[in-house]
């Protein structure tokens, strides 16, 4: 098996940037059962103005804020707009956020061309190190720290804050938590602008891994998806686990048969919902 | 006489007009156009085979593409291997789509509302992926090009060839279309509409809701696998983008911008995005964007479709004039939370 | 002997742990009028939707005329004659009145096929559609999104479509919910009409709709049965009147009565 200590770093770090993207339409999907086609979206745009940010003032720590209040600017301009009219309505949910990421993929691409574009990580985690006698890039380890100390912050916030409990009562069931007076729809409008912050978050911080070109929206879109299925609408530690197992089924795989990493994750999702509709930490829906 | 009935009235008229129109336009139109309506053709079969699920029976499917590439890759590989003649060919492409349907069905049917959507879109992709990676019978991303275009012997040598499958298309699709408007107007169809209102309520008059959906999910995959035939007949060759969750996507805004749960608007929504793509992206490069634009102004000021106009007019114009035709609805019955919540467990079982 | 029309036998019902329904048996005779009363959150819709088939009873059988219905989805059981009304009246607003009137006439003719001709060619469906309309006065309102309607209405399309059904045993869930106090007389009239060889298992609060038409009533407390027995011996029951009665009677009606 060629699951060594690389593999295991790079699948991780991806994870990280999987977690990031995933944790909040997943929240915003138990929530509400809001489908929002436009996650990926908001990691290409925290990726392209990351990187603009970065190529101008030099600045990685800047670039990282610029783009996630980008994602965040761009994702409550889309919730106050529009989100709150479409309330299980599934198809026009579809049909909205496809809109905006037919939109954002074309205004990017008009912007910063059809070339992915890659970052530098910043000097301090530029290079290799050796781990367990393996040597991995310091980047990605730095990328694995970050995703799980917001992971666990995330965690915190929704597990053991009373605003959390608002947030979990609520993906059990809305209409209870309003019947409780607490007003369900600014709780929505702040889970999804933390979501769409830590997506643009994630779309800086993998620049340097992913890159960032027209369609990379779409593939972390597809990723998302299939974390938020697989861990179960609205949890979590769901998002977390997916996350992970997602991020190392497609690095193993992709490890002696690239072509079909991709696919491995999505036979991953359909056997999953096929035995477990609810999703693997998901209650029954 | 209201106008619902005005325009029954004129119903026969109208598609007669049509169909005329259809019939005359190979010989109106240059080649270009024409292929653009031969595609335009085939997309409404599509959308008016995913409106099955969407509109009548309320089941949001986002992996459609499944079937138009199910059909798709069946004439290409009757086509490469065993030189199928196109009317046997498509036949067995609509089987094809139909058996997908039966054996997926049991599984994407257990859920619901966006679970639905997403185990559809899942299942596609793992389609999406069997194609991609069984090179050696698919072609891979390569495709199967090289597929003859079938033409209507009585026609041979009379008109182009373009014009001659443009011809083959329209029989194809126009039965299609009349087998369809005679689907959902019949107690099934109707029975559909109950689904998409409230299932339950119509499993409470006895009707066997599960069997009902697995049947439209399997006429849906039908008609779709037969718009994919047509469509690789059309381009001559089948690919992995034609089972794309993308063209999925697509295939629902053209039935949500005409008008989901309407006969007419999946043909007007197909029309619409068809032409914005071929139309504006001839004079602007940004036609992704406009189309975009498009689907939030849809959801935004039409979100029953652009079919409904009339009546959205209609309604406002109502509303300007504060007519009240009927007493507003009392508010509904009293329920404490306790109630509530063992009605809504009970929904979820 | 008759074959009862309803028989409960030893149901209970756990929903996620909790037990809703516990160990309930009561029969019900051929033309009988039953009332089901209970405070909030005694099981009384639960148990309509067991004996409806819309939930699965966790423990004991369900039979409908003698018929073992207990396995049966709740489509199978409206051949037996069953049909349920719901709190919030079961009509499909997106549709006009006629359409609900037709989807109830058309049950049965919709042939998985999807075969059976178009439903506005159809003239005998038709003719029996307006019939139907018109018994039930709702032909001024025949071409109207029921959504449009008011409550009232409403209500009256969703019994006039279960009644093309022709129900033999019909389970009521607080219809007079929703109802203002001076349309329950009339409300209370329309029930009594109801044809005297239909059964009815009836839940309800308003204890004037309870006790001006059941024949014999049955109390649940805590999802199980406190009380079985006719209007009068269960106004004398003491333990109903300390665990219910008294104080609903005072809170419900008192302004009506």
């Amino acid at each position: 098996m060629p699951v060594n200590t690389a593999s295991l770093v790079i699948g991780l770090s991806y994870a990280s940037l999987l977690f990031l993207v995933s944790v909040g339409l997943s929240v915003v999907f138990g929530l509400m059962r809001f489908v929002n086609l436009a996650t990926g979206s908001l990691y290409l745009i925290g990726g392209y103005i990351g990187w603009s940010v970065a190529r101008s003032t030099g600045n990685f720590f800047l670039a990282l804020i610029a783009g996630a209040l980008a994602a965040l600017v761009v994702g409550v301009l889309i919730e106050r707009g529009f989100l709150q009219r479409l309330h299980r309505k599934e198809l026009l949910q579809v049909c909205l956020t496809l809109g905006v990421a037919y939109i954002v993929q074309d205004v990017t691409r008009w912007i910063w061309g059809g070339d992915p574009l890659r970052l530098r990580p910043p000097e301090l985690l530029r290079g290799s190190m050796e781990l367990f006698g393996s040597v991995v890039p310091i980047y990605r380890v730095a990328l694995i720290g970050i995703g799980a100390l917001l992971a666990v912050l995330v965690w915190y916030l929704l597990e053991r804050t009373k605003w959390g409990a608002y947030v979990r009562a609520g993906v059990d069931d809305l209409e209870m938590v309003q019947c409780l007076g607490i007003n369900a729809r600014r709780v929505f409008a702040i889970v999804f602008s933390l979501g769409a912050l830590l997506c643009g978050l994630g779309g800086a911080l993998g620049t340097p891994v992913t890159g960032v070109a027209p369609g990379t929206d779409i593939q972390l879109q597809l990723m998302a998806l299939i974390v938020v299925v697989l861990g179960g609408l609205g949890s979590v530690t769901g998002a977390i686990v997916a996350s992970i197992v997602v991020a190392l089924v497609d690095t193993i795989v992709r490890t002696f048969w690239p072509e079909a990493s991709f696919f491995a994750v999505w036979a991953l999702a359909a056997l999953v919902l096929i035995v477990r509709p609810q999703g693997l930490l998901g209650r029954a829906a | 006489m209201n106008a619902k009935s005005i325009s029954a009235q004129w119903r026969p008229a109208a598609i007669l007009g049509l169909l005329v129109l259809l019939l005359i336009a190979p010989f109106v139109l240059p080649t270009y156009p024409l292929s653009v309506l031969t595609e335009i053709l085939i997309f409404t079969l599509f959308a008016m085979s995913l409106n099955i699920l969407l509109g009548y029976a309320g089941l949001p499917s986002l992996g459609h593409s499944a079937f138009f590439g199910t059909g798709g890759y069946a004439v290409g590989l009757l086509a490469k291997y065993l030189g199928t003649p196109a009317p046997l060919a498509l036949l067995i492409a609509v089987v094809a789509g139909i058996a997908l349907a039966l054996i997926t069905g049991p599984f994407v049917l257990r859920t619901h509302g966006a679970y639905f959507l997403i185990l559809t879109l899942s299942l596609t992709q793992v389609l999406f992926g069997i194609v991609w990676l069984w090179r050696r019978v698919t072609g891979g991303d390569d495709g199967l090009p090289g597929i003859p275009t079938p033409k209507l012997p009585f026609l041979l040598g009379r008109v182009s060839d373009t014009a001659n499958f443009y011809y083959l298309t329209l029989i194809v699709v126009g039965i299609a279309i009349a087998t369809i408007a005679w689907v959902v107007r019949s107690p099934f169809g109707l029975a559909l509409v109950g689904i998409r209102e409230n299932e339950r309520y119509l499993e409470g008059l006895g009707y066997p809701t599960w069997t009902l959906k697995y049947v439209a999910y399997a006429l849906a995959g039908g008609y779709g696998a037969l718009a994919g035939g047509l469509f690789a007949y059309f381009k001559g060759f089948v690919g992995p983008g034609q089972i794309s969750w993308l063209l999925a996507g697509e295939g629902m805004v053209m039935v949500i911008l005409g008008g989901a749960g309407t006969f007419w608007g999946p043909a007007i929504g197909t029309i619409l995005v068809l032409l914005l793509r071929y139309e504006v992206s001839a004079f602007t490069q940004r036609w992704v964007m406009i189309l975009g634009i498009v689907f939030i102004l849809t959801v935004l000021l039409l979100p029953q479709g652009i079919v409904r106009l009339p009546n959205r007019i209609r309604e406002i114009r109502a509303q300007l004039r504060r007519e009240a035709p009927l007493p507003r609805p009392t508010a509904p019955a009293h329920h404490t939370p306790s109630e509530r919540a063992v009605e809504r467990v009970i929904e979820r079982s | 002997m008759a074959v009862p029309a309803l028989q409960l036998e030893h149901v209970s019902k756990v929903i996620g742990g909790l037990t809703i329904l516990e160990d309930i048996s009561l029969t019900v005779q051929p033309g009988e009028r039953r009332a089901i009363i209970g405070p909030n959150g005694a099981g009384k819709t639960t148990l309509l939707n067991v004996i409806a088939g819309f939930l699965p009873a966790t423990r004991g059988r369900v039979l409908v005329f003698g018929r073992d219905v207990t396995k049966l989805p709740a489509h199978r059981r409206v051949d037996v004659g069953l049909l349920k009304t719901n709190q919030q009246p079961a009509v499909f607003h997106e549709l006009t009145t006629r359409q609900n009137i037709l989807i109830a006439l058309l049950r049965g003719r919709h042939s998985p096929l999807g075969l059976g001709g178009l439903v506005e060619r159809d003239r005998e469906i038709q003719r029996l559609a307006e019939q139907v309309l018109e018994e039930w006065g709702l032909l001024d309102v025949s071409d109207v999104e029921v959504r449009h309607l008011p409550h009232g209405y409403q209500r009256r399309v969703e019994l006039a479509a279960r009644f093309a059904l022709r129900p033999k045993l019909l389970l009521l869930d607080e219809p007079a919910a929703g109802l203002a106090v001076d349309e329950i007389p009339a409300f209370i009239e329309r029930l009594k009409q109801l044809p005297r060889d239909m059964t009815v298992v009836l839940v309800e609060h308003s204890m004037r709709v309870v006790f001006s038409f059941a024949d014999r009533i049955t109390v649940l407390h805590h999802g199980a049965v406190l009380a079985d027995g006719t209007p009068d011996e269960i106004q004398q029951n003491e333990d109903v009147q300390a665990a219910y009665l008294a104080g609903a009677m005072r809170g419900r009606d008192a302004g009506a009565a």
